[in-house]
């Protein structure tokens, strides 16, 4: 089980999390959800150890994770939201060097690269750099990367940003999958419809602090709401939609 | 117009290693001081020769023809010194000599004419020129009008100046316009990749071209060697014919002369053809890449993928997987990416120009043949080193930090092991050619030396840390490169086999120790964006 417990970030005077505790147990997608700025980037770059807490820590099966922090990354995936890749590679040669950092032996990481290349609809743009890739097909390739070596626990920040709705669909399945042989996912999305299909439990943040740690049924029921996007604006008080917009009409026309 | 010539300008200098515009003028301070510091050396060189044929005319014992031809040998020099060093400027501008994909993307959707941007575009080349070539050639021009019209008058004061401005600016010019018409043809019909291997072998060939040209030149001259020079092929060469443009500006009777006519025919005709080429293809260029604005980019191409040396690099890294992998991302970096490739071309050039000095005016011309596949390996090294100090697309690093889950060791192992199959095959192929079987082998283990000993000054990832300028130290360690250079070449090779094999042994596991050291955590800051964001929430929400 991966465990936060009373996590804090701090950027000088500016607290981004504030004692954030939760858990993501096997077999369930655990989402983060939150409008800009709530604290979930901040969450995940700690989950998966780009970050160190200003307090709090983050365990992997009782053991803080950056205390054998090789072998906590052995057992970890994880999709970044902006996809930053080596763009003078090919998409199996991004593959291939993620692959090899990983030890995923070489009998068997060219024939999982094609897999997943054909899979991911991807193959035939194979010998093209990652500079021609269009976004949704870069979100491919680091969602291949992040699970080639079987990882237990995989974290997905914005994962479906740029996909086409049918592989968006196949994703979300495959999300599901992972879960359901027993991985831990943890899912961040500002996507309240697909954290409504995929997640188990979801988290809402807002200013860094959880405002509500349910799954979407229970939640729903305790607030008495139709939806998530209703739980979702009643527990973050977003402020009148329509007036926001029609501010922003006037200020395009002044 | 005006912001549109200010972008321009400034995508000369544009990179991932000039991240300020205080760290952008000291880049262009020290790009013209270097090109102007071999051009002050050429002066010193060429002038005592000169007025050594005015006095021996004076005295009556030469005849009065000897100080044109040793006024024209200097305006031969200074002309080739003008190409070689705005040449190498515009190799450093190379990527912004012509418009590219991400011009047409940016300026397509904007309600600006293609006129507009195309002006623009060549105004911006034409200040790059001009600022070039007045820097470089103006302090020249003034001395040799001085120094050259003594005795003679103001009005050859005037003519010599004037003469010898307009043949330089116009040697300069047509180097200029020839290299602008070959980026843009290779936008036109080339990739991305062979415009980048093109620049970088043109940067490496300027610069070998102008230390050798500063180095040999004089000496030449110096020697009493001119008789052996053919006429038929010097007056083929571009830089001689705007000597004829010289002898035709400072009204000089022997611009009458069939040799000098000819001579200037060409420069004139050669000035036209490269400038109209270079509007031509830039025009066409441009209109291309609107063309093609939204297109995937091509296949990396055969070069690019460098297989063989990826190969090699795999071997030496043994079992290592992680080793293999790091030896792979910098073989393909350095295979596909100007910037790196640039730092390794002209590092080759200085280790080229200095074998090829050492074999024109070095007393034993077989020790120096044998010397030059070490000089240029040792500098290769160098090159690579500094290249690794060069960040690619650094956003791109947490790939790394992620991913990388071994110890550090692997990434030491993977560092040497792309240095050693870089430079490794061509030195002990070049040193078996010039020295046989033996030297070869001694040139291969002294190779696996320098590049372990090179490991040992690095301790990040290649290409993966924000450029730190000056980060070689070469304005204070200069003699330290120069005397590590001389060692490699001169005294290395006289030592036994097991010797260097031994040092190489101590060596690696210096590297292996500290390899535990080692980093594969780009800056922290680096993801620190939130920070960013919280700033955004504190401002709209009020916290």
């Amino acid at each position: 089980m991966l465990a936060a417990e009373r996590l804090t970030r701090r950027y000088g005077a500016i607290v981004a999390l504030h004692d954030l505790t939760f858990e993501a147990r096997p077999g369930e997608v655990l989402g983060l959800l939150g409008p800009n700025g709530s604290g979930k980037s901040t969450t995940v770059k700690i989950l998966t150890a780009l970050l160190r807490p200003t307090d709090g820590a983050v365990t992997l099966d009782g053991v803080d994770i950056f205390a054998d922090l090789p072998r906590y990354k052995s057992q970890l995936g994880y999709v970044p939201e902006e996809p930053h890749l080596y763009s003078y590679l090919t998409g199996p040669e991004y593959l291939r060097l993620v692959g090899r950092l990983r030890r995923v032996p070489e009998a068997a990481l060219d024939d999982k690269i094609d897999r997943f290349m054909q899979l991911l609809d991807v193959y035939d743009d194979r010998y093209q750099t990652l500079s021609s890739y269009s976004k949704g097909m870069r979100q491919k390739i680091l969602i291949a990367a992040a699970v080639l070596h079987n990882p237990r626990i995989v974290v997905l920040d914005e994962p479906f940003s740029g996909l086409d709705v049918s592989a968006a669909r196949v994703l979300k399945a495959f999300v599901r999958a992972l879960a359901d042989e027993g991985r831990i996912v943890v899912f961040s999305s500002h996507v309240l419809e697909v954290v409504e299909q995929v997640c188990s439990r979801v988290i809402i943040l807002k200013d860094g602090r959880t405002v509500g740690h349910d799954s979407v049924e229970r939640l729903r029921a305790t607030l008495e709401l139709p939806s998530l996007d209703a739980v979702f604006a009643s527990l973050v008080h977003e402020e009148d939609v329509d007036r926001r917009s029609r501010a922003l009409l006037d200020a395009m026309k002044a | 117009m005006r912001l549109l010539f200010r972008t321009f300008v400034a995508q000369f200098a544009a990179g991932e290693t000039v991240t300020s515009d205080l760290q952008m003028r000291r880049a262009a301070a020290g790009l013209v001081a270097t090109v102007i510091t071999p051009g002050l050396l050429l002066l010193l060189e060429v002038f005592p020769d000169y007025q050594s044929a005015v006095v021996r005319v004076h005295a009556h014992r030469a005849p009065p023809g000897l100080i044109d031809d040793r006024l024209e040998w200097v305006v031969l020099m200074l002309c080739a010194y003008s190409m070689a060093t705005v040449g190498l400027v515009a190799t450093f501008a190379w990527d912004a000599l012509a418009f590219d994909r991400r011009d047409a993307s940016v300026l397509g959707p904007l309600p600006i004419a293609g006129r507009t941007i195309i002006t623009a575009k060549l105004a911006a080349l034409a200040a790059l020129l001009l600022g070039t070539a007045a820097a470089v050639n103006g302090l020249n021009a003034f001395v040799f009008a001085f120094e050259t019209s003594d005795l003679l008058g103001a009005r050859a004061l005037v003519a010599h100046g004037v003469g010898i401005l307009v043949a330089t600016m116009g040697a300069a010019t047509m180097v200029f316009a020839s290299i602008v018409t070959l980026r843009c043809v290779l936008a036109l019909w080339g990739n991305a990749r062979s415009a980048a291997i093109a620049g970088s072998l043109l940067q490496g060939g300027f610069v070998l071209a102008l230390l050798y040209f500063v180095a040999v030149t004089p000496f030449v001259a110096s020697q009493g060697v001119r008789f052996a020079i053919s006429q038929a092929a010097t007056d083929r060469l571009p830089w001689t014919w705007f000597v004829g443009l010289f002898e035709a500006v400072r009204q000089s009777p022997r611009r009458e002369w069939p040799e000098f006519a000819t001579l200037f025919h060409r420069a004139a005709l050669s000035l036209a053809i490269s400038i109209g080429a270079a509007l031509g293809a830039s025009i066409l260029a441009f209109r291309r890449q609107m063309a093609a604005a939204l297109t995937p980019s091509a296949r990396p191409g055969r070069l690019g993928h460098a297989r063989a040396i990826r190969a090699l690099a795999r071997l030496v890294a043994g079992r290592d997987r992680s080793a293999a992998a790091i030896a792979d991302f910098v073989l393909l970096t350095i295979a596909r990416n100007r910037s790196q490739q640039g730092y390794v071309a002209m590092n080759v050039a200085v280790g080229a120009a200095w074998a090829m000095i050492g074999v024109a005016r070095g007393r034993d011309a077989a020790a120096a043949i044998r010397a030059a596949p070490l000089l240029v390996a040792f500098w290769a090294i160098v090159g690579l080193r500094a290249a690794f100090f060069v960040p690619s697309e650094l956003p791109a690093a947490w790939v790394f930090r992620v991913h990388a889950r071994d110890g550090m060791r692997p990434l030491v192992a993977g560092v040497r092991a792309s240095i050693v199959a870089f430079v490794l095959p061509p030195t002990a192929i070049a040193a078996w050619i010039v020295g046989g079987g033996t030297f070869a082998v001694s040139a291969a283990a002294i190779v696996v030396v320098l590049a372990t000993a090179s490991v040992l000054t690095i301790d990040f990832v290649p290409f993966t840390r924000p450029y730190v300028p000056g980060h070689a130290r070469l304005k204070t360690r200069w003699p330290l490169y120069a005397i590590a250079s001389a060692a490699t070449a001169y005294a290395l090779p006289h030592l036994p086999l097991w010797a260097l094999v031994g040092g190489a042994g101590v060596l690696y596991a210096l590297g292996d120790y500290r390899g535990r050291r080692w980093t594969v955590e780009p800056s922290a800051d680096l993801f620190d964006d939130s920070t960013i964001t919280v700033l955004d929430l504190v401002g709209a929400r009020g916290v």
